[in-house]
């Protein structure tokens, strides 16, 4: 029996010991790059980040990122025109920690990062204009009229980059939401053209092009037809955070040049979240 | 014939008849000694290739006892049994001979060899020189005396023939029959290496194993711890080049099992888990992948073509035995064959079997949520003709537990449907099971034996929770299936047996899910309200029809040879995919309607598969001790082509060669030591092929099938002990794993976009590690206690160090059981099973994100089981999930469906069995 015993007692200690060792699990608060406390530039006020803000709303963040994406080809030949991102790509959830809002003032690398999850690509495309206004039709077919309450915002939504702007009318049906769009600094007459040599070169990542959220109702094929010229972005990886990145340091890189929202899409009779006071 | 031992035990002075005629009933006759305690004797018996069936002995006056084996089983070369008696608290005690050491009759005047073979070293008390035995004597060995005296009885088999990991259980198939003249001579000529390599010195045709009656009573998990499925035939889990595991149907019965899926949970290395629809999915080492894991019913496939799913969670009460193999088994059973393989054998012996079984679970409103099942099989012998046949019939309302969330939350808030404070739903396991199966056997004499059997199953149930990320309470699942097999077996002299098959299944499958709630709208407008909610139904049948022969060849004394060839033709009957839904989710005016741009699957290339294998697999005993195994299989599989854009053109057979190398090494005659090694393949599902559903904001989570999937491989390594000890009047027996799988372009659905993304080969592959160990301590037949654990680590090598890891199956695993007598007519079993923290994997961003974290868990199964009453009847009362515990699996959409998906709470079940 002695012998049994010790027999045992090696294997439960055994047992123990392997187990306390060998389990291991992933660390996912692991910094997604090198730096993460690189400070990449300066918010000019707080970044409400629930969904009810980066896909029913005008974003700070949303905006730099379609902005960063409208140059991403600028040493091109053909530069792109307009920039999109949509809102689901803005994410709050983070590696460990869910973030509510974004303090004014530094944003760091590792931040940025985690709000700009998805290591998407970013490929800029000749777009029709028939093209053009059916991608932001369905961009802003989802909201909520006035009165309503904002339950699942559609991350679809679209923030666009600078120089472009729309006014987007919720009383109306959607595919005639939007009322007037300007891209690029020059206006677009509606209803859409369907003339298809009229072109429109945008910058968007590779997972609305391929038909995410929707969009291939509106896009098509355009992603895959060498006929519309799509590039993709090569500097930086080529993902959208990191072009993000670099477009904050170049552009916001001090508190006297921070990042403000701009009121690119104009809501009318849309409902809007609501934002704290002072906001 | 030898005096027992010691004169106060109990003993059956028998002496076994030399030869029988074939086919005529053997009658048996003994004089039972010293059985005052002894209340009932059995005889087990059983023919070439079969497990041991049992009778009980008459008795037909004073002390002298009869059975009679019946005439179907008494064909060349010969039968074995023993006898057992069951004593007054439900021991069994060895009366004449036993399991490892049973008496053998020749049978037919047949000459078992030829002259040039001379039969192995039988061990003394193995066979007795007929010669010697007296009409009426004492028992041939004396009865082993309980515990000590067994393992002391083991000792001088040292000087057996060489070990091999064939075992006694084959021996009736093709082992050391009595040579036609026995001789003292030839019973100690020892084969030699040195014999086998000559061929011209004598040698027997197959090595006995020494394997002591300790060994053979430390069987892991039951007395009859056998697997057929490493080598095609049965041979002792110890030993086979396999990492295995069988449970008898003893084992079932002590484990409290009442599904098959309740026996997978304990063995080491696995993991039952639920997904969302309600299929259970086998984890197996870390991985978890449907079509992964090769499920067999009595040796037919039933994993299905187009997906891989199995209908595999039948009820354990007409089954004679579960093996589960872990790791590649390609080598014997082609394609799937890839995590392990996992075989389930109906009882076909002869009698009648019966079990009624009524409880369920504390359901709402304190109402129970009854289940009940009932279960018959029978087998009877007449003559030449042997037949069988079981059914299971099983209704469950099933489990029913609060979802407190779902992905429609919001929508569902905003449209009324329900307030702030209730939850999602509730999940639904309600199922009907049928199961029913048939079969003969017709024993032609020389020309063999012809076998046929038939199987229907079918299954309604409702889905746990629904298709993806909505409760679903609505939906749905149908699922037929039809088996039929024809079999021929035939020996040619006494070292061939040839075996064909012709096997037919058609599978058909009916899964209709409700996605949103009733009344929902997906819109403004009537056009957009949903009134019975969003509904899609997938209707799939598949067939396959299948040829095989295969023969086993005794190469000499120390070689054995299995060859075979398959042929697999499968097919897809139907696909159909509707929804009451358009793209734009509009309701369609027709109700459920294929939706456009669907993609036709039955009339494409990839519709129809031919799979041709050919196998070979060599066991070969080097010297003592030690023995080889060398299997290669070589598959072509029909698999699409396509051209530049991703379309299919046209098919090709792609073909793989999967071997397997094993040694098995008995060190001593209580430790085998085993080296594997095996490549296995699996070829893409249909499914993961071709199937291309439509997009839409309500259909998510499933991936688009990719034409371009190349078969995934795996190459596994292992290493593997087994020791037997004696502790004092207790024995302990001890297994302990080691393995290393390395795992080539396997396929694995990982969502990198949140669309529905391809499938694809992740080209880095994946490697899994990890160790298993078993222990069972054994005091008596009703009295012993095992475990086992198994701790794996599994990494995709495509990603990150920081992010390869695997954790959605348990990491570590240990499950325990103990059972012991409460005095002389009920036993007590405790099984317990714990897992190890589960949390997401981070393949992509999106399983980064959609984070969960399961906790350990325990869960407790607690059974009173009494011995048999009035020789035929046993009730159980069996409590699963004994303490309630909150067991989680997880879902697809942790972020949607936080609670997780809910596994069923505490039951509590009453057996009544019955047999004749």
């Amino acid at each position: 029996m002695p012998r049994s015993r010790s027999l045992f007692a090696a294997l439960t200690f055994g047992l123990g010991a392997f187990h306390g060792g060998c389990i291991a699990y992933n660390d996912s608060c692991q910094p997604l790059v090198e730096d993460p406390d690189a400070v990449v530039g300066y918010l000019a006020d707080d970044v409400l980040l629930d969904k009810v803000y980066t896909r029913h709303d005008n974003n700070a963040l949303g905006q730099l990122v379609a902005d960063a994406l409208l140059h991403a080809e600028d040493d091109s030949t053909r530069p792109a025109v307009l920039g999109v991102v949509n809102g689901g790509s803005l994410r709050q959830e983070g590696l460990c920690v869910t973030r509510t809002e974004l303090r004014q003032g530094p944003l760091t690398d590792g931040v940025l990062h985690e709000l700009i999850l998805f290591e998407n690509l970013v490929v800029t495309v000749d777009l029709t204009e028939k093209e053009l206004v059916d991608m932001l039709e369905l961009s802003v077919g989802a909201l909520y009229l006035e009165g309503q309450s904002i339950a699942s915002p559609s991350g679809a939504f679209l923030h666009v980059s600078e120089g472009s702007s729309l006014r987007v009318d919720c009383a109306q049906p959607k595919g005639s939401r939007v009322r007037e769009l300007m891209v690029g600094g020059v206006p677009v007459a509606l209803p859409a053209r369907e003339d298809a040599s009229i072109r429109y070169r945008v910058a968007m990542n590779a997972y609305i092009l391929e038909g995410g959220d929707g969009y291939g109702a509106a896009l098509g094929n355009a992603g895959q037809n060498p006929d519309r010229n799509p590039v993709q972005a090569r500097k930086l990886g080529g993902t959208e955070a990191n072009l993000a990145s670099a477009y904050m340091k170049a552009k916001h890189p001090t508190p006297v040049q921070a990042l403000r929202e701009e009121s690119r899409v104009i809501f009318q009779n849309c409902a809007l979240p609501a934002r704290p006071a002072g906001r | 014939m030898a005096v027992p031992g010691r004169a106060e035990e109990p003993g059956l002075l028998h002496s076994p008849p030399e030869r029988a005629e074939p086919r005529a009933a053997l009658q048996l006759d003994g004089t039972l000694v010293e059985g005052r305690r002894v209340l009932e004797l059995y005889v087990r018996y059983r023919g070439p290739g079969e497990p041991y069936a049992r009778r009980p002995m008459e008795r037909e006056y004073g002390d002298l006892y009869r059975a009679v084996i019946p005439a179907e089983h008494v064909v060349p070369p010969g039968i074995e049994y023993y006898v057992e008696g069951l004593t007054a608290d439900g021991q069994r005690v060895p009366l004449f001979q036993s399991a490892s050491r049973p008496a053998r009759v020749l049978v037919g005047g047949e000459t078992p060899a030829s002259a040039s073979i001379v039969r192995p070293t039988p061990p003394p008390e193995r066979r007795p020189p007929p010669s010697r035995t007296p009409p009426r004597a004492a028992p041939l060995e004396p009865p082993p005396p309980p515990e000590r005296s067994r393992a002391q009885a083991s000792a001088p088999r040292k000087d057996s023939p060489p070990a091999t990991p064939q075992d006694d259980s084959m021996a009736a198939l093709t082992a050391d029959l009595p040579a036609d003249a026995p001789t003292e001579a030839s019973s100690s000529a020892r084969p030699s290496r040195t014999s086998a390599a000559a061929g011209s010195a004598p040698a027997p045709r197959e090595p006995v194993t020494p394997r002591s009656e300790l060994e053979e009573d430390l069987a892991l998990y039951s007395a009859e711890d056998t697997l057929a499925l490493a080598t095609r035939h049965e041979a002792a889990v110890r030993t086979v080049p396999a990492i295995g595991a069988s449970f008898s149907q003893q084992q079932l019965r002590s484990l409290g099992a009442r599904t098959v899926a309740d026996v997978l949970d304990v063995v080491p290395g696995l993991s039952v888990s639920r997904d969302v629809q309600g299929f259970h999915r086998t984890a197996i080492r870390g991985l978890r992948n449907d079509a992964e894991v090769l499920f067999l019913l009595n040796g037919h496939r039933l994993n299905s073509f187009f997906d891989g799913k199995a209908l595999m969670n039948l009820p354990v009460e007409n089954l004679e035995r579960v093996e589960v193999i872990r790791g590649p088994g390609s080598a014997l059973y082609g394609a799937g064959a890839f995590l392990g393989v996992v075989n389930i054998v109906t009882d076909t012996s002869d009698g009648v079997r019966t079990a009624v079984s009524v409880g369920g679970y504390p359901g709402q409103d304190d109402r129970l949520a009854v289940t009940g099942n009932g279960h018959l099989s029978a087998g009877h012998t007449a003559g030449n003709l042997r037949v069988f046949a079981d059914i299971d019939v099983w209704s469950q309302a099933g489990d029913s537990t609060v979802i407190e969330n779902d992905g429609l939350d919001d929508e569902s808030r905003s449209q009324g449907l329900r307030d702030v404070t209730d939850p999602a739903g509730r999940t639904r396991d309600e199922r009907f099971l049928f199961n029913a199966g048939a079969g003969a056997t017709y024993a032609m004499g020389d020309a063999g034996r012809l076998g046929a059997s038939a199987r229907f199953l079918t299954e309604r149930r409702s889905a746990l929770v629904g298709l993806f990320d909505t409760v679903g309470e609505d939906s749905k699942l149908g699922w037929n299936v039809f088996l039929a097999d024809l079999t021929w077996e035939r020996s040619f002299g006494p070292d061939v047996t040839l075996r064909a098959r012709a096997g037919y299944d058609q599978q058909s499958t009916d899964r209709f899910f409700q996605i949103t709630p009733h009344d929902f709208s997906a819109g403004t407008g009537t056009n957009r309200l949903f009134e019975e909610g969003m509904q899609e139904q997938t209707r799939v049948s598949v067939r396959s029809l299948t040829g095989s022969v295969d023969a086993d060849v005794a190469l000499g004394a120390y070689n054995h040879l299995s060859l075979g060839a398959v042929v697999e033709q499968q097919s897809l009957g139907e696909y159909d995919y509707v929804t009451n839904y358009t793209l734009d989710a509009q309701v369609r005016p027709d109700g459920l309607t294929r939706p456009e741009g669907l993609v036709d699957l039955t009339s494409g290339a990839a519709s129809r598969r031919l799979n041709v294998g050919l196998f070979a697999q060599d066991q070969w005993t080097v010297v003592n001790a030690l023995t080889l195994t060398f299997g290669v299989r070589m598959d072509a599989t029909q698999l699409p082509t396509v051209d530049a854009s991703g379309a299919i053109n046209g098919t090709r057979f792609v073909p793989t060669l999967n071997p397997r190398v094993g040694l098995v090494f008995a060190a001593t005659d209580a430790l085998v030591l085993k080296a594997l090694y095996g490549r296995a393949f699996r070829a893409p599902t249909l499914q993961e092929l071709v199937e291309r559903i439509p997009d839409t904001e309500y259909n998510q989570g499933r991936f688009e099938g990719n034409p371009r999937l190349q078969p995934a491989t795996v190459d596994t390594f292992e290493l593997g002990a087994d020791l037997i000890q004696s502790a004092g009047d207790a024995r302990v027996r001890l297994r302990a794993n080691a393995y290393v799988a390395l795992f080539g372009s396997p396929i694995v659905p990982v969502d990198t976009s949140g669309n529905i993304v391809p499938l694809r080969n992740r080209e880095l592959g994946v490697r899994v590690y990890g160790v298993e160990g078993e222990a069972r301590l054994e005091a008596s037949k009703r009295a012993y206690a095992w475990l086992n654990a198994s701790i794996s680590r599994a990494e995709d090598l495509e990603l990150p160090a920081q992010s390869r890891l695997l954790t959605d199956t348990p990491q570590a695993r240990f499950n325990a059981g103990v059972t012991m007598p409460i005095g002389a007519y009920v036993n007590f079993d405790v099984v317990v099973r714990t897992g190890a923290e589960r949390r997401n994997n981070s393949r992509s961003v999106l399983e980064l994100i959609r984070r969960y974290k399961i906790p350990s868990y325990s869960l407790i199964t607690a059974q009173l089981r009494t011995e048999p009453i009035l020789e035929h009847f046993e009730v159980v009362l069996v409590a699963h999930n004994l303490f309630d515990n909150d067991l989680r699996d997880d879902v697809p959409r942790p972020d949607r469906v936080p609670g997780l998906l809910p596994r069923e709470g505490m039951s509590g079940f009453l057996t009544v069995r019955a047999h004749y």
